[in-house]
């Protein structure tokens, strides 16, 4: 995948939501370059779901343009979702199957043969350190856990972008390293990475590029050092957010006496 | 080779009186005395009337072929002659498919049945039938059902490769309810005095075209036994050049499967593994599981059954109360699916984002409802036959059923993806329905079955006519049935997969808003 250097996995033109009159995304732009690690931060409320569902084509953007790998995604959304492995935050799976046939079931999804899926699941499972639990129905595995299997769902048709909601939410420190080694790897091998999160330090750790999104804009993008500039990202990440507000709840202080 | 395979065979047979004996003795006790059961009521029937004899012979027998042939998918046994374990040696496919064909006659079962088999011959010989062709039309009969075997195993490799016996079991047992039912339904509600009733005769018949019932056919047929002598020979040959396709197949490929890899995925592993397969197979998981769809199949031969007693206290005749169940029933079925993206709503956007066609969601989807229409339909069908004297009427009564399923299932793969409303959440009491902000929980599912009636009302009309008034209209009544049901079925997967691409995006939130 060297030939991707230079052209951009990822682009957003003027891509606008409104949630009855009330605009979840204001018009944004992003340019996520092939072979990146892209952070998308924001506080809550900041429309990242949202930006990442239009992305995934589970929200339809009402205006604005979004291409991937230069395939046009609302015009040719079946071409656009085969280059993409989406993994969304806080959705259901089938969980009553097992990790196994959920495997099986995503591959079958989408379209790879038989032979493909057997050796795919297996090796992300080892990938994951899934393999022991592959017996058991989703339902009954850890958020984590869960986790990590969506990630492997998302991973098996090779996609060449994906695109993670929070996936490091609830999810504990050493799930997080191992899902965060075998993004490395994936990205290191090529592969493409746009995920949201909160975690400052798990986004200064390895992202290359980030851009922050406050009430549906971007209000910084860049590499790493050109958006925090002399500060640390977690206090550029609340200056652009509206700083913390003083002067409010004063009446809870009096109380005490 | 073929003498030491046989004794490899006899030396198995021994080998388990010396591991278990008792066991072993009992069952083989059981199987002789069942055997020696089987064969006087086979010579029982030299007492019964010519005709209604050889329908017997011939329904009989092919009921013992299709069961050898199935009976393999509903066991643990590997198996004991699978061609791949020959593959490493130097044989010619040809020595093995006819080494094994021979050493599988060479088993209890298959010698069982050669007893069995010979007490039909004495039928046949006193039907009319030659000794030499009635011999020849046993044998016959013999190799058939072990190649049926040998094919029984190779066709379920699949099911058992991965220790998918309940599957499998769960489909024998839905082919045998759909056939069995009627059979016994018939075979009970009708008079044999004035001899074989039209639809046994028909039946034989058919049968006798077929492998199953080819070498009964030349037991029952009496003097004109050439042509059938001739059939049964050809399909032996048929079966032959199968059996030895499937052992060349087994010299030419790698033995299936890594069965560590392909265990644990029950109907995932049995259906095809395309898109539409998956959600197959992974609606029969759920539907299987979930106690939300349990009770809405519950609901329905309830709902059959409801107006039966009223009416019948009221003071309808009975045979026309009997014509009721079935349009119920046959409505309903296709009306459960009417909802069926509500349930995994939550789930939907993994379809979503892996792009899968629209149509494969759509029939993958009907793929359980289907499952469980069969051996319902199949023996509905024939209880109202049964209890409404209607057997002459048989293609009525399946034209409404066709009409009305298939016409709900159409209309029910539109309506789940244009208007899905919400249910009870996963986990929750099947009875406890989430709070509606709008009617669209009243409107769709009503609407759904109105229409199907009224799309079943040309079928059900004729169907009327020509049981209640006795009108020639049984052949319209099938006919239009089948194409107004197969129309709107056709109407509604596509309307629906078209809806299920354009706006799919729209499902994921019926399970939030609930």
């Amino acid at each position: 995948m060297t030939d991707t250097a230079g052209e951009n996995a990822l682009e957003l033109r003027g891509v606008v939501k409104t949630y009855r009159g009330e605009p979840a995304v204001a018009g944004i732009d992003l340019s996520v370059p092939a072979g990146s690690f892209y952070g998308l931060v924001g506080p809550n409320g900041a429309g990242k779901t949202t930006t990442l569902s239009m992305i995934a084509g589970l929200v339809r953007a009402d205006r604005g343009e979004i291409r991937v790998f230069d395939v046009d995604a609302r015009k040719d959304p079946r071409a656009a979702k085969r280059l993409m492995g989406v993994l969304p935050d806080r959705m259901r799976t089938f969980d009553r199957l097992t990790g196994k046939q959920l495997l099986h079931y995503i591959g079958a999804l989408r379209g790879l043969p038989g032979a493909n899926v057997r050796e795919r699941a297996a090796e992300l499972a080892e990938a994951f350190d899934l393999v022991s639990a592959l017996g058991r129905a989703v339902s009954d595995y850890s958020t984590g856990m869960t986790k990590k299997l969506m990630l492997a769902c998302a991973m098996i048709h090779a996609p060449r972008l994906l695109v993670l909601d929070e996936p490091f939410e609830s999810v504990d420190p050493v799930s997080a390293q191992r899902l965060l080694g075998v993004l490395r790897t994936y990205v290191d091998r090529g592969g493409t990475v746009i995920l949201s999160g909160h975690s400052m330090s798990l986004i200064e750790q390895m992202c290359s590029r980030i851009s922050v999104l406050v009430t549906g804009q971007v209000l910084a993008e860049g590499t790493l050092a050109e958006v925090r500039g002399e500060m640390s990202l977690e206090q550029r990440f609340i200056d652009l957010s509206g700083g913390e507000e003083k002067g409010r709840l004063e009446w809870l202080h009096t109380s005490s006496a | 080779m073929v003498a030491h395979v046989l004794r490899l065979r006899l030396a198995e047979f021994t080998s388990a009186f010396r591991s278990r004996p008792v066991a072993s003795t009992l069952a083989l006790i059981g199987t002789v005395a069942a055997t020696t059961a089987l064969v006087l009521a086979v010579l029982a029937l030299r007492g019964a009337p010519a005709e209604s004899a050889g329908v017997a012979l011939s329904i009989l027998g092919s009921v013992v072929a299709a069961g050898f042939f199935f009976a393999p998918f509903a066991s643990t046994r590997s198996d004991p002659l699978d061609p791949a374990c020959f593959s490493l040696l130097p044989v010619a496919p040809a020595a093995l498919a006819g080494t094994s064909m021979l050493a599988g006659i060479a088993s209890v079962p298959v010698v069982a049945l050669a007893a069995i088999d010979a007490a039909a011959a004495v039928v046949g010989v006193q039907l009319g039938t030659p000794g030499w062709a009635a011999g020849l039309g046993a044998v016959a009969h013999v190799i058939a059902c072990a190649l049926l075997a040998r094919l029984g195993f190779a066709a379920s490799s699949r099911i058992r490769a991965g220790g998918r016996i309940r599957e499998g079991a769960t489909l024998a047992g839905i082919a045998v309810i759909a056939i069995t039912v009627p059979a016994v339904v018939f075979a009970l509600g009708t008079s044999w005095r004035e001899g074989a009733p039209w639809l046994a005769t028909w039946l034989e018949r058919v049968l006798g075209f077929t492998p199953l019932g080819a070498g009964p056919a030349v037991l029952a047929a009496g003097s004109a036994f050439a042509v059938p002598l001739i059939l049964a020979g050809a399909w032996i040959v048929a079966l032959f050049l199968a059996w030895w396709a499937v052992c060349a197949r087994a010299f030419r490929t790698l033995p299936l499967v890594d069965t560590h890899r392909e265990a644990g995925l029950g109907w995932l592993g049995i259906l095809p593994r395309t898109a539409t397969g998956a959600i197959a197979a992974r609606s029969i998981i759920y539907w299987a599981s979930d106690t939300r769809y349990l009770s809405n199949l519950i609901v329905i031969p309830v709902a059959g059954l409801a107006p039966v007693l009223p009416l019948l206290v009221a003071g309808v005749e009975p045979t026309t109360v009997a014509l009721l169940p079935l349009p119920i029933i046959a409505a309903f079925l296709g009306w459960i699916a009417h909802n069926d993206l509500a349930y995994d709503s939550e789930a939907v956007w993994l379809h979503l984002i892996s792009s899968v066609r629209g149509i494969a969601d759509r029939a993958g989807r009907l793929v359980p409802a289907t499952i469980v229409a069969v051996p319902l339909l199949s023996a509905t069908i024939a209880l109202t036959a049964s209890f409404a004297d209607a057997w002459n009427h048989l293609p009525s009564l399946i034209g409404v059923a066709l009409a009305l399923t298939l016409a709900g299932f159409g209309l029910s793969s539109a309506f789940s993806v244009i208007s899905p409303y919400a249910v009870a959440r996963p986990g929750d009491s099947p009875f406890r329905q989430p709070q509606r902000t709008s009617g669209r929980g009243v409107i769709a599912p009503g609407l759904v079955l109105i229409a199907t009636l009224a799309i079943g009302a040309p079928t059900m009309l004729a169907a009327y006519d020509a049981i209640a008034r006795g009108a020639d209209r049984d052949s319209e009544a099938l006919l239009v049935g089948a194409c107004t049901g197969v129309g709107v079925l056709v109407v509604g997967l596509a309307l629906g997969a078209l809806v299920f691409e354009k706006r799919g995006h729209r499902l994921i939130d019926i399970g939030r808003a609930a």
